[in-house]
Parts: C-alpha cells; structure tokens; sequence
C-alpha cells in the first residue's frame, strides 16, 4: 500500500530520538490528524548539519519522511536545507502520496524550515 | 495475642487515573472518574482538544508529544491508565512504555479486531505474551453503550473496580 521505503522507515526508523544540546529545536503540529514531530539539528563549525534527530507522535507517512528528511540533510548547510525542495523528499519516499496524506509527508519539512527560520533570526 | 484480630488499614495516596487522548470519550470519562475518587491526568497532543474549555475537572492537562511525556511519567500500582484516543500512532508506543510497569490496569478504546491489530503490532516490536495479557481490550463492561458518556461509563466502571479490588486486597485480617 505505502511502498518498502515507507515501510522500511516506518519499522526502523533513522535518527529517531533527541540531542543533548541541539542548535536548532522545532515542534510542528497538524491539528487535523494530530500528528506532531520535532526536528532537532547538531551544527558543525562551518554551519552544516553535524547531526539530525526527529521525534513525534506519527503516522506511518510522517514517521517515514521524518526519517528520510534527517537523512537527507545530514551534512547540508542550512542554506541547502531552506532550499530544499519538498519535491525531493516525496521522490525519495518512493509511493504515490495522495493529496489528503500530502501533510503527513509536508509536517517535518515545515518543522524543518521553520527551526532553520528562527534560527536565522534570532542571530540577526 | 495469637488469638486476636488485629484490623489494618491501608491508607495510600489517592489513586491517579492517567487517561491518554482527548477525544469525545474522555469528556465524560473525566468527569465519572473524578466522581469516583480518582486524580485525573489528560495527555495528548492537540491544545486545541486537551483544553481547559473542554476537560474543566481534569486535575491535570499535558500537552505535547504523547510518546514522549510517557516516558517521563512514574507510573505504579496507584495509576491505572487508559488509552482513548484510538490511533496507532498514540497506542504503539504508550502501551510499549506503560507495559513495562507496574500500573494496575491498562485498558485500550477499541474493537477486539483493532485490539489484536494493535497487540500483533507490539508483538512485533518485542512485547511479551505476559505484557500482552495485561491490555484490557475493549475496555469497560459490555452495557451496550453507544453514546461517548455511556462509553466512558463502562470504562470508568471497570477501571475503578479493578483499581479499588486492587486497594482492598492490600487491607487485611491477622490472625
């Protein structure tokens, strides 16, 4: 129904948990379904993702492009992390997502680029 | 003195009935268990259900991520805990935690269909048989209920009295 990546995710999920000190916290919510993620990243000295972690109450969907997502942006700058397209992170979950599950796979991205958003702001 | 009856009472803090989910069913539940002598504590993950306006007699509200405010919570032989809020997302991995102690009763809203969906689920996960057998699905006592408030009833009613079946069995008699 939802594809081996999903499933595979869902099941074992990457970079589920939380960091000691993260530079970046954010916690998304939908409130239709009740999903609810927080994204929290580990910056390197020159500004890249050192580390990613995700943790949530999720649905299958959610679950799996949270932990895509951590993947994905594992070594990225934050400026490739505000840019990244959430074109990418639908083809690498490898399903059909239809459009009513369109913010299962959307809530970790917002919570993603809202985190860096504030973090960009609270430094300027 | 071998000869004599000596009558203990036990007297323990009153009992906390930790209700996960804020949906229609709580509403009601709240309310019977407050009026059969429980402390009532709501987790869920919505503010926009878990609210004042709508659980006004809950002691307590939590807010936030569910599977993780469980795991900060000490669960004993005085919480008996019910899960209604009748999504996987939620039920997985509160029951994972809440298994592992010692709370008196651990009842799940939901057909014995989803209850063994749910427990198949866990099973995989690694919960034991033994674990398994302590989740009490559906919950409550079979009255026919239909409504929220009759649904919270029966859940209420079997949760009480297993947790006060719980609380005689430690008053006893000496001889």
């Amino acid at each position: 129904m939802y594809g081996e990546v999903i499933i595979d995710h869902y099941r074992h999920p990457r970079n589920q948990g939380s960091l000691d000190n993260p530079d970046i916290a954010h916690e998304e919510l939908n409130p239709l379904c009740g999903d609810r993620v927080r994204i929290e990243l580990a910056l390197g000295p020159d500004g890249s993702v050192r580390a990613a972690r995700f943790r949530g109450d999720l649905c299958m969907i959610a679950q799996a492009a949270s932990s895509l997502l951590t993947e994905m942006i594992t070594g990225a700058s934050l400026d490739q992390i505000a840019d990244l397209p959430q074109e990418k992170l639908l083809e690498a979950l490898q399903a059909e997502i239809r459009p009513a599950r369109m913010n299962c796979v959307l809530l970790p991205l917002t919570a993603l680029r809202a985190g860096v958003r504030l973090f960009y702001a609270s430094r300027s | 003195m071998l000869n004599d009856t000596i009558y203990v009472e036990v007297l323990r803090p009153q009992p906390t009935l930790f209700i996960f989910g804020a949906g229609a069913v709580a509403i009601p539940l709240v309310t019977f268990a407050k009026a059969v002598g429980f402390r009532t504590v709501l987790v869920d993950g919505r503010p926009q259900f878990a609210s004042r306006e709508r659980f006004p007699e809950a002691d307590e509200i939590r807010i936030g991520i569910a599977s993780e405010l469980v795991e900060k919570i000490d669960f004993d032989s005085n919480t008996p805990v019910v899960l209604v809020a009748h999504d996987y997302k939620y039920d997985i991995p509160i029951l994972k935690r809440v298994l592992t102690t010692s709370a008196p009763y651990v009842g799940l809203l939901g057909s014995r269909r989803r209850g063994a969906a749910i427990q198949q689920m866990l099973r995989e996960d690694g919960v034991t048989e033994e674990q398994l057998r302590r989740v009490r699905v559906p919950i409550g006592l079979d009255i026919g209920g239909e409504t929220a408030a009759e649904i919270a009833q029966h859940r209420g009613g079997s949760c009480g009295g297993r947790a006060r079946k719980k609380r005689k069995s430690a008053a006893c008699t000496v001889k």
